[in-house]
């Protein structure tokens, strides 16, 4: 965040936006310039940097610009005093001679002071002119300069404007693709306020503060300015603030960014990981073992929000499989109340499967009765894995029973020519054991089943057909007689080639050394 | 049943009716009103036999608080003032008048937790002092890097606005020091978003000059005692005399003054700019940021009058001053740092300004209140309420020409000192703008 009197900002009808500065050579160059001058001048006093830094604001580019860039690079400085012995005793036994003598109101009489003083510390008077005032900022020392990427500083810098922008604002909007679970937890910690709404399948946010209910304020603007780089941490997101601007009169203005548009020119450099980030050591640990496991459901970090009434509820983790989600909340420090809270807004959600695991050590007392919607389980240091387990396969049996009663009652239209239970599963987005059990039960027109695979009835004469030529000509290796059902189109060749009546002798184990004959010939 | 709690800075009302000045939050499915309206809403449930519970106060306990203070005359009409308007209200007092002491007697008789609010670190420590000194307990500071709560605690006016949601309902009983800071669009918010039902303001400047003013009834109360200084002087304050000595620029100075000027009015006229108003300067200033010659008039006429301000003429003056004044305590003000600097290293007078460590002010004023030190400069750190004891002699080196600073800056030497003559010394630099400045001080 930048002074305001910093902020360059261009104004169209109602629209506002900062003047942000592009990332081109000359732009660059600049921002190059003065990372090079504030690393020249580590060891040196941070009074003749500034005086430096104040040349550079005459180059022909804006002075706002050269300043700002310089208000960050300040950030990255280290200063301490050069004295070695304290200004302010200096300072002390100065004024204390000075005003036994009296105020000195010519050269002469200021020097009789300071050498007299300066006899006292031990100093020369050069010394004691210097530490005099060697504590202000001016006098101090650049001890350290951590450098930056011009591009990255630049970057900073529009990020930065967009903050300071934003110190105006009275409220925020903004959809994204995930990190949801940060940006609330951080929306919650800045004392914000959301309201959540579904918008072209995904959601918006609207964030303002509770003071905001009753008169348009900026006070929640600093807050909203500090949400910012969480958001935009993202690959994609869209952000629209209202800004309140005194101008004469009172305007309310509309800042609109995307990532599409300003994504490229805009980052945060206290980076955190775009990837998975766990909270705690225990998620950690959890993710890590369950996906050893390869149970067939996926396991995602931080899934979207649930909306439940006015709030959202993020669970910690997402178990999906065949269309299903179960979730899984980790409750460290937990309250009975707390608990209470999840069960009453779990009540409000149809169709929500939730475990909750809550930390035994971390219990305040003892919970024996909860909602039947909450399946409860307690954990020392790691969650445990097989109450997990059972629930999913659990879930997985119920869901399934449920998805081949729902398939067997309705029609199903098939193009496909081959198409195995698995796919078939995916392609509906139902569990593959339902899809096995609809095999079993339902006759499909025009296929034949085959194990847990359909096939066109065409499509298996015309594999007869061509190994049926093959065979005239001479004897036929299960090798080839595979390669000739994959040609044509085919899959699982055992079980075709069983299908259609054919018998394999093995002479070994290699399938060169194999034999296909007509049933009947044997 | 209706639930009332404090959130974030609003009175939280969950319940099927609705209270005065509470809105229906659809965000929260639930009534919400500004904390400063918490007595009205409890008075309209009371008033109502409505069962209620009230959670919005969390107010930290108070031991029974005592103190030596005893209140003269006008102090004791102006407390009686205060609790017949019902504990609210504005007292306008002339700076040294012992504002302090009318809301001590006022924390004492309440025993509530009390918030005291202070425009800057110099008065957060004064109060500190006194209310510890006072009740002999610990006293909680918000503000310079403390944050420490306790049953009374000072606070800066920005550190309880940042901090207004989590302080807000720990206190019953609110001090506005300097109350005319109050009404500006942010710090207002303090007043709207503590529930305190006690509030004093407590000034010498009751008006401001954008009418701000005509708010402070409904956020601390009316005016309910006014006092002027022309009431106390030479009875309760030493009278004052006011020179204005005019220094001629060294010839040099003059130049490189008129040249600087120039350009500023040269640029004026060729753009047919007028500065008629605060107003017209605010447009001329972001003209600058668009327009390379408007920076260059601006920065050229800042140059000029830099020089007008620190004027080695003025210096030399100074100088000749302090010779005369060989046995009085001396407060020097300057507008800028740089000046300040420069005379404490030319005559090495202790300096205060907004730099200086925060131990070290504390230091530099016992000192100059024990006698130790005769003499501080300083910028516009010290402007108000400060308690800096029977200074006798102040010199202004220039300033902004606001009426308010004058008086503050006066009331800062005018202490009742028997047989005294305060004599406040302005050294203005002839015939520059600076001349025009010192004028509208005076209107």
């Amino acid at each position: 965040m930048l002074p305001s009197s910093l902020l360059i900002t261009r104004r169209r009808r109602d629209a506002i936006r900062p003047v942000y500065a592009e990332l081109n050579q000359g732009n660059l160059e600049i921002a190059g310039l003065l990372i090079q001058t504030y690393a020249d001048y580590v060891g040196k006093r941070k009074g003749d940097l500034n005086e430096t830094v104040n040349g550079l604001e005459d180059l022909g580019y804006d002075y706002r610009y050269v300043r700002g860039l310089s208000t960050l690079l300040d950030r990255r400085c280290q200063l301490e005093p050069k004295a070695t012995i304290g200004p302010v005793k200096v300072r002390r036994q100065i004024f204390k001679t000075s005003h036994k003598t009296g105020f000195p109101t010519t050269p002469e009489a200021r020097r009789a002071v300071l050498n007299q003083t300066a006899r006292e510390l031990k100093l020369t008077v050069e010394e004691l002119e210097e530490i005099f005032y060697g504590d202000l900022e001016d006098a101090l020392v650049v001890k350290n300069f951590e450098p930056v990427h011009p591009k990255a500083l630049v970057r900073q810098y529009n990020l930065s404007l967009t903050q300071t922008l934003l110190f105006y604002s009275t409220e925020l909007s903004f959809t994204t693709m995930g990190n949801w679970q940060r940006i609330f937890r951080q929306i919650k910690w800045l004392g914000l306020i959301y309201t959540i709404w579904r918008s072209n399948g995904g959601y918006e946010v609207k964030v303002d503060g509770p003071a905001s209910l009753f008169k348009l304020n900026r006070r929640y603007g600093t807050s909203l300015g500090k949400l910012l780089p969480t958001i935009i941490q993202n690959m994609e997101w869209h952000v629209k603030a209202k800004i309140l601007r005194y101008k004469g009169d009172k305007r309310l203005l509309t800042l609109e960014l995307d990532s599409a548009k300003h994504g490229e020119i805009m980052e945060t450099l206290e980076k955190t990981e775009r990837t998975e980030v766990y909270d705690s050591h225990v998620e950690q640990d959890f993710a890590r073992r369950f996906k050893a496991l390869a149970t067939g459901w996926t396991l995602i970090r931080e899934p979207e929000p649930l909306p439940v009434a006015k709030r959202v509820m993020i669970p910690d983790f997402g178990f999906s499989k065949g269309g299903w989600m179960v979730y899984l909340e980790v409750a460290g420090f937990w309250t009975p109340r707390y608990l209470k809270e999840k069960v009453e807004k779990l009540k409000l959600l149809d169709d929500v499967d939730m475990i909750v695991a809550a930390n035994k050590d971390l219990a305040c007392q003892k919970l024996d009765k909860m909602g039947a919607k909450l399946n409860l389980i307690y954990y020392q240091r790691r969650i445990p894995l097989r109450p997990i387990l059972d629930h999913l396969k659990a879930v997985e049996e119920r869901l399934a029973k449920k998805q081949t009663k729902k398939l067997l009652a309705e029609p199903l239209q098939l193009q496909a020519v081959v198409i195995e239970a698995r796919e078939l599963a995916e392609k509906l987005g139902v569990l593959e054991n339902a899809v096995k059990e609809v095999l079993k039960e339902k006759v499909f027109q025009g296929y034949m089943r085959l194990g847990d695979m359909l096939i066109k009835e065409t499509k298996l004469k015309e594999i007869q057909k061509r190994l049926e030529n093959r065979l005239n000509q001479g004897s036929l290796s299960l090798e080839e007689a595979s390669r000739i059902v994959e040609d044509a189109g085919g899959r699982r060749p055992t079980s075709i080639l069983t299908a259609l009546g054919y018998k394999i002798e093995w002479y070994g184990i290699d399938p060169h050394s194999t034999k296909i004959h007509r049933k009947k010939e044997v | 049943m209706i639930l009332l709690r404090y959130d974030r800075g609003s009175l939280f009302i969950r319940g099927e009716v609705g209270t005065p000045y509470g809105q229906w939050d659809p965000r929260v499915d639930a009534f919400r009103a500004m904390a400063i309206y918490y007595p009205e809403v409890l008075a309209f449930l009371e008033r109502s036999r409505i069962p209620y519970r009230d959670e919005a106060a969390n107010p930290l306990p108070v031991p029974t608080l005592s103190s030596q203070v005893k209140l003269r005359t006008y102090q004791k009409a102006a407390l009686d003032a205060w609790f017949d308007a019902g504990g609210r209200g504005v007292i306008v007092l002339p700076t040294a008048a012992g504002k302090t002491f009318v809301a001590l007697k006022a924390i004492e008789k309440l025993n509530v937790p009390t918030l005291v609010v202070v425009p800057t670190l110099d008065l957060l420590d004064q109060w500190r002092r006194i209310l510890s000194h006072e009740f002999g307990m610990e006293v909680g500071a918000y503000g310079g890097g403390d944050d420490t709560l306790k049953p009374l605690t000072v606070s800066t006016y920005d550190s309880a606005y940042i901090r207004a949601e989590q302080l807000g309902d720990k206190f019953m009983f609110i001090i506005f020091d300097e109350v005319h800071h109050l009404p500006a669009p942010s710090y207002s918010q303090i007043a709207e978003m503590y529930i305190a039902p006690h509030r004093m303001g407590l000034t010498a400047t009751y008006e401001r000059e954008d009418g701000g003013h005509y708010d402070l009834p409904r956020l601390v109360g009316g005016l309910v005692y006014q006092l002027g200084v022309d009431a106390l002087a030479g009875k309760h304050l030493s009278p004052y005399t006011h020179e204005k000595i005019l220094v001629d620029l060294t010839s040099d100075e003059q130049t490189r003054y008129q040249k600087e000027y120039a350009v500023f009015t040269n640029y004026l006229r060729r753009k047919r700019v007028r500065l008629r108003s605060p107003y017209d300067f605010q447009r001329f200033i972001m003209r600058t940021g668009s327009d390379p010659e408007a920076r260059e008039a601006l920065l050229a006429r800042n140059r000029a009058l830099k020089i007008a301000l620190n004027s080695e003429a003025k210096i030399k003056a100074l100088g000749e001053f302090l010779n005369v004044y060989s046995k009085e305590k001396i407060l020097i003000f300057t507008r800028y740092n740089q000046l300040v600097y420069r005379i404490s290293r030319i005559f090495l007078i202790p300096a205060i300004t907004h730099q200086t460590p925060r131990a070290e002010r504390k230091e530099l004023l016992e000192k100059f209140k024990a006698g130790e030190y005769r003499a501080i400069v300083t910028s516009q750190v010290l402007d108000e309420g400060v308690d800096v004891p029977d200074a006798s002699v102040g010199f202004i080196l220039g300033g902004t020409g606001s009426s308010r600073e004058y008086i503050q800056r006066l009331g800062r030497i005018l202490r009742k000192k028997y047989g005294k003559q305060a004599r406040l010394i302005e050294l203005v630099a002839r015939e520059t703008v600076e001349t025009r400045i010192s004028q509208r001080r005076h209107r």
